[in-house]
């Protein structure tokens, strides 16, 4: 049996798009287990976007439903309790921030409330259909509302609030001038956001010089917002897929946050996430300083390069999948534009760019498979008082097509062995916002530090805890090692963190991991599922599979890091800021508990974990950059936790130009190169950067990025201390 | 490669009966020792079989013979009555009997925690031989017993219990011997052996992970065996597997240690020409600046100096291998042949 953890895609939400991203808000992996029990179909599905019919959607409910009844680990039952839930889910996933449906559309719909989920595994009722079709009104309603309030100057001098809460607690409106009165705030809010507020003095006349740019912020809102809802009604897949899936997933998410329902063409998005080679369209965007969305490289070989027609720097004006209608492009940020690219799973896409020469031309790509560079293993020397090697590991890579072709832990040991060639002193695996991935993959990684014994324990729904192993006997490193992790490292990465722990074999360093100890495995949406007789039918494509959590693992020790994560041997000050989005405040995660059984193995003798750390604490004192950095990521999130937003001009230029000093500060201690360490590369890849154009970018982006680490640098302080300790051995 | 490990249960503790005057005690003991001494040929026959070369066919089914030998045994005992309403000898001989019954048929689940085995081994061998161990434990208990209740019989019933020393008996105490001093080297033979049957398929996947990690641990296998083989040294003089054993694990610990460190180099270089040969092909020819075409160049020159020395290591090591199992084999063969005796039956 293989296992394989999986990343998390969540479910997309409508309005996603109100507060100002944090500059530090690091990508947000949520990962998963999955035990690939059955032969997969990959890459060889072809895409269905043809809007399939309420029965298709009702029989596909009813598969699901009883897959997850008979084989997900928590054994719940399809209830009351389950509907409530479900018709609640569904809901905020239609209408995240409430300003989409009316409190009486709510009303109408209650009568479902208490029997949606029984009725789905009943295939009764016409709850989807009936949605279906009132979402799209309240879209096109909407739609025409922010036209409405868009036709008139928007009152910036105006003082107003607006207030959301993040909790989907606030009620819907109850007329629909309540409901205009919000948008009237939310454009407000976004005209606000797109306003150019410099760090200048605001005087008088250059108020009125901001104000006069207002007719131009307003038709980019209005664009903006219109194209969040024109992006819902002509989804790629279809507008009532779309709404199908959302409607599976309120069932789904129910039963634990990382069980959900996908199509086939997902499903391969979710495995290119966690593989050294992706579908892909072969390009990568940036931002030109007049907000335009350019292309800043091309990927050797791949799509876009290949078609000899895009060249770097051309600025991308709207892309149209398949024959679907275009997406106009004007205001829309990097952010947006990287999202609809990656959310869709079609593999045609038609660009308008505008080249450099002011020409506009129609290029049109298709996806093909090549290496996601972003997802590979980087290991660099750190050179300063020692020579320490590093490994950054972004995700436990496999191959999907061939689960049994060496994986992430082979380039693991091979960057190691380029590093020992160096004479490396000691050894840093960086798994910091590593979300998991293959499981067999963390097995064998652990097998590189450990010689033998069991590796964690494994239980299935109803059975008896099962010990895991490496496959390989022996180790590849011996030296001292220190693993890095934060609090979105998850699942495979903490499963590797609490074995290396329990056998005294690494020093944990950072803050509590995400706290995700249970596996999922992708199943073919089929009734006939059972996984705990290895019953497991080849899937039908077009009945989607589901991602389903079929089993906890625990540590050797019994205990669990479900919730509580792994907490690490050293702390360093968080400065990712991501403790929302752990595992504790999912409200369906499953619950932390330990399993008793007899375990045999042999930890080595324990690491001076309290002098590391007090040696540690002092240099984070010491360290006034450091600190600094700590202090301004506490004042952004005094603005960024506030869930009023004080609404009128002048408010807005005060906190705005507060948010742009600290960020600027932070980027100011962000770029500035630490003194302890140069970052070189081993004699093997700077062979290949030499006429590697794209990978040597690449790497110059990540080694500039370990320069000013600040948290690699004091990790780089305490790998001097284990050093010293294990030489005074 | 001859990786049978002998049988070396059963009965050499000996039913031998001599007794003032005949009684239903002798009787009824004889009974049991005329079962042991059917089941005692049998061992032989198949203990002869194997020592001295015969056809898989043929150890095969003189290995039936033994099973159907306690098989009969299991019957013909289980049918006598408790002598004098004390049924603990018989019983000790019956529990015996299901014990040796089960081992001789590998059907260790019976007997072992086969659970606890698997989560304790590092593999399949590792499971089935501590299987067999755990298995053979509970053998040495019940034989114990046996013995045990076996004189007290005697004791009770005035039966002299006498050594047996029929030629029989004096071949299965030599084979006894013999087999057990093969199987302590056959072991620590096997270890390295089947540990670079692991290092192998790693290298055929292109596994460095597993490459190094198996490379690591064959060369303290054979360490490890070396250090063993001089304080095991020569059966009675007879130096052949010794010698032989040695052979081969000086051979693995010269393969782990110094023919195939730099193995993963070659991975790594093959790999780093891959990448190159990418970035090479994707640019057009007339984009190729003199010292892109230098560097391609040089990529190649490495990796068809990596793939020669790979080549050639690998093909040295395949014939000293082959040369130096074969060697093994013939040796372990001659050594039983030699030290066994023959059976003139």
């Amino acid at each position: 049996m293989k296992n394989i953890l999986s990343l998390k895609r969540k479910n997309e939400c409508v309005m996603n798009h109100f507060r100002t991203n944090k500059i530090l808000q690091v990508r947000y992996y949520n990962n998963r287990i999955v035990v690939p029990l059955i032969c997969f179909l990959l890459f060889a599905l072809s895409h269905n976007s043809v809007a399939q019919s309420q029965k298709q959607f009702s029989r596909q409910a009813f598969n699901m439903l009883t897959l997850l009844e008979n084989n997900h680990y928590s054994e719940k039952k399809i209830d009351q309790k389950l509907s409530e839930s479900s018709w609640t889910n569904f809901f905020n996933y239609l209408d995240p921030y409430h300003v989409i449906f009316l409190a009486k559309d709510l009303e109408n719909f209650a009568v479902y409330k208490t029997n949606m989920a029984e009725n789905a595994k009943n295939q009764q009722g016409n709850f989807l259909e009936d949605i279906t079709k009132l979402y799209k009104i309240r879209l096109e309603e909407t739609d025409s509302l922010i036209s409405v309030i868009c036709s008139k100057p928007i009152l910036l001098y105006e003082k107003d609030t607006l207030v959301y809460s993040s909790d989907n607690s606030k009620i819907f409106p109850v007329s629909q001038k309540e409901q205009k009165r919000t948008w009237e705030k939310l454009i407000k809010n976004r005209a606000l956001m797109f306003l150019n507020i410099s760090d200048n003095r605001y005087t008088k006349s250059r108020m009125d010089s901001l104000l006069k740019c207002e007719p131009a912020v307003r038709e980019k809102t209005e664009k903006y917002e219109k194209r969040i809802i024109q992006r819902i009604l002509n989804k790629p897949a279809g507008y009532e897929n779309y709404l199908a899936l959302l409607y599976m997933n309120s069932f789904a998410t129910c039963f634990d946050p990382h069980t959900y329902f996908f199509t086939s063409n997902e499903k391969r998005n979710f495995e290119d996430e966690i593989s050294t080679e992706t579908f892909s369209f072969g390009f990568d965007l940036d931002e030109t300083p007049e907000m335009d969305i350019k292309i800043s490289r091309l990927v050797p070989g791949g799509p876009a390069w290949n078609s000899n027609l895009l060249k770097q720097g051309d600025v991308i004006l709207k892309l149209r999948w398949n024959n679907n209608k275009s997406i106009d492009l004007t205001g829309a940020s990097l952010e947006e534009v990287s999202h609809m690219l990656k959310e869709s799973s079609n593999d045609k896409l038609t660009l308008t760019v505008r080249k450099a020469n002011g020409i506009s031309e129609e290029v049109t790509l298709t996806k093909a498979k090549i290496t996601a560079e972003e997802n590979l293993v980087k290991g660099v020397i750190l050179k300063g008082e020692k020579k320490i090697g590093y490994i950054s590991l972004p995700g436990f890579y496999t191959e999907w097509d061939n689960p049994n072709e060496p994986g992430c832990a082979n380039d693991v040991a091979k960057e190691i062995i380029k590093l020992q060639a160096d004479t490396i002193e000691g050894l840093i695996l960086d798994i910091r916002s590593n979300g998991g991935g293959s499981m067999t993959e963390a097995l064998n990684l652990a097998g590189i530090f450990i010689d033998e014994g069991p590796l964690c324990l494994y239980q299935q729904r109803g059975q008896k805890p099962i010990i895991m192993k490496d496959m390989n006997r022996g180790t590849v490193y011996n030296g001292p090692l220190i693993v890095m992790v934060n609090s979105l490292s998850a699942s495979a990465s903490e499963l590797i963190s609490a074995t290396l722990q329990d056998y005294h074999r690494a020093l944990i360093v950072g803050n509590p991991t995400f706290g995700k100890a249970s596996g999922q495995i992708i199943l073919p949406n089929d009734t006939s599922v059972n996984v705990s007789q290895n019953r497991v039918p080849n899937g039908n494509p077009e009945s989607g599979y589901v991602v389903t959590t079929t089993f906890k693992f625990y540590r050797v020790t019994g205990s669990s890091h479900q919730l509580s994560g792994v907490i690490p041997d050293v702390s360093l000050p968080d400065l990712y800021r991501a403790n929302d989005e752990r595992e504790i405040m999912e409200k369906t995660s499953l619950p932390k508990d330990s399993v008793i059984k007899k375990v045999f193995y042999n930890p080595l003798p324990p690491l001076p974990v309290k002098q590391l750390s007090i040696n540690s604490k002092k240099r984070c004192d010491n360290n006034a950059a450091l600190k600094q950095t700590s202090s301004l990521l506490d004042s952004l999130d005094f603005y960024y936790k506030k869930d009023t937003i004080i609404l009128d001009l002048v408010s807005y230029i005060n906190v705005k130009k507060n948010i742009n000093r600290i960020l600027k500060e932070i980027e100011k201690s962000d770029r500035s190169d630490n003194k302890t360490f140069s970052v070189l590369n081993s004699k093997q890849n700077n062979e290949i950067y030499k006429l590697d154009e794209y990978s040597r970018e690449v790497n110059e982006q990540f080694t500039e990025s370990l320069k000013s680490d600040m948290l690699l640098e004091e990790t780089y302080g305490i790998m001097n201390d284990l050093i010293n300790y294990y030489k005074l051995k | 490669m001859k990786n049978i490990l002998f049988i070396t249960l059963l009965l050499l503790c000996t039913f031998g009966v001599y007794s003032q005057d005949a009684n239903k005690a002798s009787e009824y003991m004889s009974i049991m020792g005329n079962k042991h001494t059917e089941i005692m040929e049998n061992v032989w026959d198949y203990t002869s079989s194997v020592a001295h070369g015969k056809s898989a066919r043929k150890v095969e089914k003189r290995r039936k013979e033994v099973i159907k030998s306690v098989e009969d045994a299991q019957k013909t005992i289980g049918k006598m009555d408790p002598f004098n309403n004390d049924a603990s000898f018989r019983d000790s001989v019956l529990s015996y009997l299901n014990i040796s019954h089960i081992v001789l048929t590998e059907n260790y689940s019976k007997i072992v925690d086969m659970e606890a085995v698997a989560e304790q081994s590092y593999d399949d061998m590792e499971a089935y031989l501590l299987a067999q161990k755990l298995a053979n434990e509970k053998l040495d208990v019940a034989e114990n017993m046996m013995v045990q209740e076996q004189k007290s019989f005697a004791a009770a019933n005035n039966i002299k219990l006498i050594e047996s020393n029929d030629q029989l008996s004096r071949n299965m105490k030599k084979a006894s011997e013999v087999i057990n001093y093969y199987n302590k080297v056959y072991l620590i033979f096997f270890k390295s052996n089947k540990q670079e049957v692991y290092l192998m398929e790693a290298m055929s996947k292109s596994d460095v992970n597993a490459i190094e990690q198996n490379r690591g641990v064959l060369s303290k296998f054979s360490t490890e065996g070396l250090s063993m083989m001089d304080t095991l040294k020569s059966y009675h003089g007879d130096i052949s597997m010794s010698t032989a054993t040695k052979q081969m694990l000086k051979f693995y610990k010269e393969e782990s240690e110094v023919k195939l460190k730099t193995l993963a180099n070659y991975f790594i270089e093959k790999e780093k020409f891959d990448k190159i040969k990418v970035a090479f092909d994707s640019k057009s020819q007339s984009s190729r600046t003199k010292s892109d075409v230098d560097n391609f160049n040089n990529a190649v020159n490495a990796l068809n100096k990596a793939s020669a020395d790979y080549n050639s290591i690998n093909d040295a090591l395949n014939k000293n291998r082959t040369e130096l199992i074969n060697n093994w084999n013939n040796v372990a063969q001659a050594f039983l042949d030699k030290n066994i005796p023959k059976n003139k039956k």
